[in-house]
Order: C-alpha cells, then structure tokens, then sequence
C-alpha cells in the first residue's frame, strides 16, 4: 500500500497555479562569457534596431540558454 | 489530524476561521499557505505567552514533512491562499477534514461550483474521495435558512455542509486587531461570536473523535 503521505508527491500537477521557492526564483551568479562572437552581438543589435527584440543583450543570452536547456531536456 | 481551511476563492473567511478554530482546537502546528501571511502577522500581535507555533513560506517538501507530523498524533491546522494551487492541492489532499467557508451569495454559488470541480481532481489524483465541508460564514446574522445553496450543495458529488453558521459580527475584527480569536480576547470571549465558534469547534471536534 502506497503511504498516504509518498503520495501527495503526485498531487497538484493540473492545479492552475505553482508556488515558486524563492530560491528558485532569486538564484543567480555571474558568469563570464568568453569567445562570444562580435557576430552575434551585431545581430541582435539589428533586430533591436528593427523592433525585433528588447532588452538587453545579456537579458537574451540568459533566455536563448533557458530556451535551449527546456529543448533538450524535452528531447 | 489535518484540519484545512480551503476555498480557491479570497475574502471568504478562511483566516478569520483558522484563527477562531486555533483558539480552541490548540493545534500542534499552523500552516500559513496565504502568500499575504496575514495568519503570520497575526501572531506578531499577540502577546508573546500566546505565541502560535505558525508555519509559513514552506516549500513542497517542507509542506508534506509537516504534513506528515500528523501520523505521530499532531493535531495540524492549515489555513490555505485564495486560489487554485499545487500545495494548497496537496494540503487538501492530506487533510482528515476541509472546511470550505462560504456564504450565501449567488456568487459564491459560482465558486463552489468550481470549487467542487478541485476537489473532484484532488480525490482522481488521490484515489479517494475527497469532501469539502461548508460552512457559511460572513452571513446575515438574521439569515436562518439557506436553501438555494444548501441544495446546489447537496447535488454535489465532492460537497457537504457543516450545520454551524458564522454570522458577520462586530467581535470578529475586534479580537482580530490584536491578533487573537473571539473566544480568547477579553472584549469578545462572552460574545455571540463567541458561543457561534465553539459550536464551530465542538461540531468538527465530534465528526472527527477529537477530544
């Protein structure tokens, strides 16, 4: 018999919100990035010209890397 | 024992409630699931001799250790957000007894509706039925009889009601304002509201053999 309280590990997944630690949310360290292509930075720069993108360009890097991460551990 | 407070829905008393029952019940721990903490700013009021052993910000984990304190014989208490969330899913999920505090609104007939939608999913993931208790609160004090909502409950599946009634009363924002329930605050422990909540108490205390 599955204890009552292993369970309710399972609970709550089509509940329409989640709590967020706050862990979770505020951790966060700097990291240097090194080799960046002069490239990549010009493209952006472009597409924030053009209205394609806003914020900053650290702001992308940290998304295009969230993005990337989600992708793979979906594959 | 885990007694929870529980509405996907704000402003129906659930703090309010927790706060009366944990006067007289003396639960061994409370947990505060409101991202407000009014339960925990609450107790900040009082006087240090009555301290509540509140529990506030816990993380999923946390939630379900706490939670689990009630095999040894803890008597828990838990007073959950306004909304529809994870941990307040699994608080309900663990719970011996929810009380779902309501009133007599046509609006609330709304909430409940969806309310009892939750606890339909909680008792699927569960396995077992799960039942909300209702307990109008926040009432007319002249209002005896509820028989529109008394019979939307009854025709559902994840619904019951409590028999005791929480009228509006005066005494309960005045208890409150120096962080105490009705029936432990000196203006307040002779008052209706108080004779209303021991009722409350004595009602939950005897559906669920606690002594």
């Amino acid at each position: 018999m599955v204890d009552k309280f292993s369970k309710l590990n399972s609970i709550g997944n089509n509940a329409a919100l989640s709590e967020q630690s706050e862990s979770d949310a505020l951790i966060t360290k700097k990291k240097l990035v090194s080799n960046l292509p002069v490239k990549a930075e010009e493209r952006f720069n472009a597409l924030k010209k053009a209205g394609k993108v806003s914020g900053s360009f650290n702001a992308y890097i940290v998304q295009a890397t969230l993005n990337n991460l989600d992708s793979d551990e979906n594959k | 024992m885990i007694i929870v407070l529980a509405h996907d829905k704000g402003g129906v008393g659930k703090t309010t409630t927790a706060l009366n029952l944990a006067e007289i019940l003396k639960p061994d721990i409370i947990i505060d699931q409101d991202t407000h903490n009014n339960l925990v700013i609450l107790n900040q009021l009082r006087d240090e001799k009555d301290q509540l052993n509140v529990l506030s910000n816990l993380n999923k984990s946390e939630l379900i250790n706490a939670l689990s304190k009630s095999a040894q014989g803890q008597l828990i208490l838990v007073d959950c957000g306004g909304f529809d969330s994870e941990l307040n899913r699994i608080a309900i999920a663990a719970s011996d007894m929810t009380i779902v505090p309501a009133n007599d609104d046509i609006n609330e007939v709304v909430g409940l509706k969806r309310f009892n939608k939750t606890l339909e999913q909680i008792s699927n993931d569960m396995g077992e039925k799960i039942t909300g208790h209702v307990m109008f609160t926040r009432v007319h004090p002249s209002r005896k009889k509820f028989t529109d909502v008394e019979s939307f409950i009854n025709n559902s599946d994840n619904l019951a009601r409590l028999q005791t009634v929480i009228p509006t009363r005066k005494w309960h924002a005045m208890a409150a304002l120096d962080g105490y329930g009705v029936t432990n605050h000196k203006k307040t422990k002779y008052s209706d509201a108080a004779r209303e909540v021991t009722a409350l108490a004595t009602e939950i205390k005897t559906r669920l053999n606690i002594k």
